[in-house]
């Protein structure tokens, strides 16, 4: 199988750059307190969405 | 001045001996006081000439004859009238002739259906004639050939309900489909009767016409028809944000149905007041900048084309009697890969702005302590990259990558400026890209983060990899730059 192409967006992108995590298990905690962080406020949201939805049934327009 | 009075048609340059009374003369039996009302409220400060185009066949108007009017034992005429508005005199040579001159005075037109008691229908007016400087819109561009001549007209469309086939739901879904269909090649133009036509589909019982109204969820779900992913917002869900998501929409360029307590009408601009200081409470901190907003730009079909909606609400003519606290909901026709809506998207980069990692604090300290102005708006990609050049980016790099770098259709972007500079010079700091295709748990949704000193890209999502690769790119020299302003146009 041949290698990965590398793609840069900039030329000598290696040189200019670093990655932003030392390790993956900095990425990780990153990741995973993210996620667990957003569930309460998105789930608010979604019963928003959910009960506008269920008003524009009641509202007549003419 | 009256010119071939028995012809086809008729130029009128209003004088001294010739007012807007005269226009009643010629145009009756079509146009009614009414009629003529409406026009003056929007025209009467800019045209100083009408032509009046008899025998006019509108395909919308003979569409609704067609499918409703001519069932009638009493028919009216199968035929228009067409007026044509200029801001100074013109004859037959002149608009023959063609031409910079000709085409600069051109104000759009009105069609007149002899429809009662709402004559007006088919309508683009430049928005010009109402708008000043401050306002914003979304407007399409139409071609006219009168006399042979092709002229230009740049504004939203309107039309009245005819209060049997049409009435103000129709008349708002018009509007706006017809916006789409003149800007998007994406999107199918419709004929009004079509758009009844549309409520056969979940009439569940009801006649269709003549039409009694339609709920609002069955505006949504005509949208949906017309292939477009329609969200609803009800202010009663949303009570501290409803306001700012309104804005946020039509900051995107995503002209919407605003619903008032039994009518709906269509938003597509805003009007901002940059002079609002920062408001007492915290010294540091963000706003949006639906802050400066004083007004919606809206159209509403019982009224005029082009009128503000303000705050308090008002009692000048040009204005809309609503105030905000009476919009009671708003229906945005999202595009169909636009999976993010902007409460969700505005959530995650809230929580990504305070994040121990990418955040401000960690990543751009001095900006944290500033005071910010955040706008937040939803534009496509190829928008996006087309105007970077022009815009500079702050920094050479930045412009780079992001020319260089994949990414999806659609993106949501949250320019971040100081507030001052933001009011003063519409001039910004950095943004967060991200991408509206992505689902609001996914913590890799953002595409780049760039603080005045740093780029973050996350270069493994733009390859489509797995997982990130968040890349830090560091840059020097640092510069402020123009915001992104082609979701609207300005006057």
């Amino acid at each position: 199988m041949p290698p990965v192409l590398d793609i840069e967006l900039v030329p000598n992108e290696t040189a200019i750059s670093k990655p932003l995590f030392a390790d993956d298990a900095t990425y990780q905690q990153f990741r995973e307190s993210f996620i667990e962080s957003m569930i309460p406020e998105l789930e608010r949201l979604q019963e928003a969405r959910r009960k506008s939805e269920e008003e524009a049934r009641q509202r007549l327009l003419r | 001045m009256i010119a071939n009075e028995k012809g086809v048609f008729v130029f009128l340059s209003f004088d001294a001996m010739h007012s807007w009374d005269t226009l009643l003369t010629l145009a009756a039996p079509e146009l009614d006081r009414r009629g003529l009302q409406r026009l003056q409220a929007v025209l009467a400060p800019h045209s100083q000439a009408v032509v009046i185009e008899r025998h006019y066949i509108d395909k919308d108007y003979r569409d609704t004859f067609s499918q409703f009017h001519s069932k009638r034992f009493n028919t009216p005429s199968s035929r228009c009238l067409r007026l044509h508005f200029f801001r100074k005199a013109v004859g037959e040579d002149s608009i023959v002739a063609g031409g910079d001159e000709i085409a600069k005075a051109y104000l759009g037109y009105v069609v007149i259906r002899p429809t009662k008691p709402n004559c007006v229908g088919r309508t683009l007016l430049s928005s010009a004639v109402r708008f000043h400087q401050k306002a914003h819109l979304s407007v399409c561009e139409e071609s006219v050939l009168l006399l042979g001549t092709r002229l230009k007209v740049i504004g939203f469309p309107f039309i009245s309900q005819d209060a049997d086939a049409t009435v103000c739901a129709q008349s708002a879904l018009w509007m706006l489909l017809r916006y789409y269909s003149t800007r998007y090649a994406w999107y199918s133009e419709i004929l009004p009767f079509q758009i009844t036509n549309l409520a056969n589909h979940h009439a569940l019982g009801s006649r269709v016409y003549p039409s009694s109204g339609l709920y609002s969820w069955q505006l949504a779900e005509a949208l949906r028809l017309q292939r477009f992913a329609p969200v609803v917002y009800s202010r009663n869900q949303y009570p501290a944000t409803f306001d700012h998501l309104l804005y946020t929409y039509i900051e995107s360029g995503l002209p919407l149905l605003i619903t008032v307590p039994g009518h709906v009408i269509v938003g597509y601009g805003h009007v901002s007041s940059y002079d609002r200081p920062w408001p007492p409470g915290p010294p540091v901190g963000h706003l949006y900048s639906s802050y400066f907003n004083a007004a919606w730009c809206i159209s509403d079909d019982n009224k005029f084309p082009y009128q503000t909606l303000r705050a308090a609400g008002s009692s000048e003519t040009v204005d809309s009697e609503f105030g905000w606290p009476q919009i009671e909901e708003f229906i945005v026709p999202l595009p169909e890969k636009v999976f993010l809506t902007a409460e969700q998207v505005q959530a995650a980069i809230e929580r990504l702005w305070q994040d121990p990692y990418v955040g401000v604090t960690a990543q751009s300290p001095a900006l944290a302590e500033r005071r910010l102005i955040f706008r937040l708006y939803l534009t496509s990609s190829r928008s996006f990259k087309r105007h970077l050049h022009e815009r500079g980016m702050g920094n050479p790099t930045v412009e780079t990558i992001y020319l260089n770098l994949p990414m999806p259709h659609f993106v949501w972007i949250c320019e971040v400026a100081d507030f001052d500079a933001y009011a003063a010079k519409h001039e910004i700091l950095g943004e967060v890209i991200w991408d509206a295709t992505r689902n609001a748990h996914e913590p890799n949704g953002w595409v780049a983060l760039h603080y005045p000193e740093k780029l973050l890209v996350d270069t493994g999502s733009a390859f489509n990899h797995s997982q990130q690769r968040i890349t830090e790119f560091p840059l020097e020299p640092i510069s402020c730059y123009s915001l992104f302003s082609s979701n609207l146009s300005s006057l």
